[in-house]
């Protein structure tokens, strides 16, 4: 049995079935894919899509590119060309080149947003700023490496003992001495900087997107939408006899877990109008904690894990999408002698823009119109542009569009919006994704993957992987979490067929 | 899952293992030929979509079943 059709159980669920497991899946929305959400036709013109949840993959993320090549899925390039800043205090939108070229002039009116920047910080960009403050780090790491050749995990676990206390924020305070004026600048420099996530998980993602070029670099996006991934789990029988398309019962919202005297676990769920109990060997729990606290259990986990499931970090997101029927920011982004697409970041409420790829674009083929991620937004962001009203909240954020690019006529071509809560989003547990906050790595990641009651239980699901945030960290749980089950299921059984678990 | 799993399969597996090195080795030694420890846990992981999950299957053998 298996609690939600996320992609992380979905891909448990699938390859436990190709292993002769009966599997079940109990998912309580009418879909699969949990926080991967493609929003297509009737929410967008037929033949458009935008992304509400998970959108790029990273070169290196080879699970994902491993499915997405298995279920025959095409690719195209998603970064983006162009990336624009608008500062609501400067008042006119500049590329981000230029950005930086007045950051290091040291721009009076510019350097005038961010009063109290030290000597030292004045003439760096934001990139250059941190660059800095994270030097302590990389000279540590070596210094430990330098002791131990060969043994970069030594390295890698010193660096987390002696910094994964700090936030973000207390870091860059306490060791990299930035004055609050830094912070403010890397603030709206970047717009998904959320300073209260631990030091370690964001050191990691900030030093890799610094060596790709502002961390879009090598991304790759679906031609039909990110949902083709779960799709590819549910395929037509006839197309793969390992399809989870009769597995799965929807509308299933498990609420009661219990354990017998003879190990068997028994599920709770609603169905409908009624109360339906189903009973099995195993179980993987593949959804959110925040959604995990909200099933009771007859027992308790570890107290460690219980901890865990109570108190580790969860992200929160508001996308906001808008459909215009013409791509009219292309004429601007050509005036900047650059291609079709790009990035904005801002610090008007909508935070953070992207303008589709279109090279290479089906659906940038198929129509004139194009889907425009006006807000991506980050915590209280996120939250105060999720309390709005639907129509509020789309007039605001094509108002800050048409803000940023006076004179487009933007508001003109504005034909439809949808936006995907994540801190609304019941299924989800209102979060969008886990982010270990400080110490939390430490404390809690052998109890967070280690099984329950007498290893019956088994966890899955992204925050149950290091890659938070990303369909990888979903697949690498899954896999982890039916090894585990395997593992414990097949320890006494012999099997003659040894070919029988080939694709 | 260890800490050097996180090491090898953490937020970007063989590629964090490189990045981390080349970063490190960046004011150092830039060109050293940087080694990929993760190739073996990744291929462990790639080998479960490839091929499944082990050699057993419990549609011939196992005695229990979900009701």
């Amino acid at each position: 049995m298996i609690i939600g059709a996320g992609t992380s159980g979905l891909c448990a669920g699938y390859e436990l079935k190709k292993a002769g497991f009966d599997v079940q899946i109990f998912e309580a929305s009418s879909r699969v894919g949990g926080r991967v959400k493609t929003f297509k036709d009737p929410f967008l013109a037929p033949g458009l899509h935008g992304e509400g949840g998970a959108m790029r993959i990273p070169d290196d993320h080879f699970l994902t590119l491993k499915y997405v090549e298995k279920f025959g899925l095409d690719l195209f390039p998603f970064e983006q060309e162009n990336k624009f800043i608008f500062l609501e205090g400067y008042g006119s939108t500049l590329t981000y080149d230029k950005f930086n070229q007045l950051l290091q002039a040291k721009d009076a009116k510019l350097l005038a947003l961010f009063p109290g920047l030290k000597p030292g910080e004045m003439g760096k960009t934001c990139d250059e700023l941190f660059e800095a403050a994270v030097e302590p780090v990389r000279e540590y790491f070596m210094e430990v490496y330098k002791k131990n050749p060969n043994n970069i995990t030594a390295a890698y676990e010193a660096i987390t003992e002696k910094y994964d206390k700090y936030s973000l924020r207390t870091y860059l305070t306490d060791v990299g001495k930035w004055s609050q004026a830094a912070i403010n600048l890397y603030d709206v420099g970047n717009a998904h900087v959320v300073f209260e996530n631990g030091f370690i998980e964001s050191w990691k993602d900030a030093f890799l997107s610094s060596n790709s070029q502002g961390g879009l670099a090598g991304m790759r996006q679906l031609q039909e939408g990110m949902d083709g991934i779960p799709k590819g789990f549910i395929r037509d029988p006839d197309v793969d006899k390992h399809t989870l398309i009769d597995n799965i019962t929807f509308g299933a919202r498990v609420t009661h877990i219990d354990i017998s005297n003879t190990q068997q676990i028994s599920l709770t769920y609603d169905a409908g109008a009624s109360i339906e109990t189903v009973t099995g060997d195993w179980l993987i729990i593949a959804i959110p904690y925040p959604s995990l606290r909200l099933i009771t259990k007859s027992q308790s986990f570890s107290p460690r894990k219980e901890v865990a499931i109570r108190s580790v970090r969860y992200v929160e997101v508001t996308k906001v999408l808008l459909q215009y029927r013409q791509r009219w920011w292309e004429p601007i982004f050509h005036a900047n002698g650059q291609g079709h697409d790009g990035g904005l970041v801002t610090d008007l409420p909508i935070r953070y823009t992207m303008f589709p790829k279109t090279k290479h674009s089906r659906q940038a083929e198929r129509s004139e119109r194009g889907v425009v991620m006006a807000a991506y937004t980050f915590e209280q962001d996120a939250t105060s542009l999720g309390a709005m009203s639907p129509e509020h909240r789309t007039l605001l954020a094509a108002r800050n569009i048409d803000r940023i690019f006076p004179g487009a006529n933007s508001l003109h071509f504005l034909e439809a919006s949808i936006a995907q809560v994540w801190p609304a989003d019941a299924m989800a547990g209102g979060s969008a994704f886990a982010y270990f906050g400080p110490m939390e790595k430490t404390l809690f990641w052998d109890d967070m993957v280690s099984a329950e009651w007498g290893s019956t239980v088994f966890f899955a699901g992204e925050q149950v992987s290091y890659t938070h945030g990303w369909i990888q960290g979903a697949f690498e749980a899954g896999i982890s979490a039916a090894l585990q089950l395997y593992s414990i299921a097949t320890v006494n059984l012999v099997d003659d067929d040894d070919d029988s678990m080939s694709d | 899952m260890t800490f050097h799993d996180d090491l090898l399969l953490g937020s970007t597996l063989s590629p964090l293992r490189r990045d981390l090195l080349k970063y490190a080795y960046s004011k150092v030694d830039d060109g050293d030929e940087i080694p990929d420890e993760a190739e073996p846990l990744k291929n462990k992981y790639l080998h479960v979509v490839e091929k499944g999950l082990g050699p057993k299957n419990m549609s011939t053998l196992s005695q229990k079943k979900v009701s």
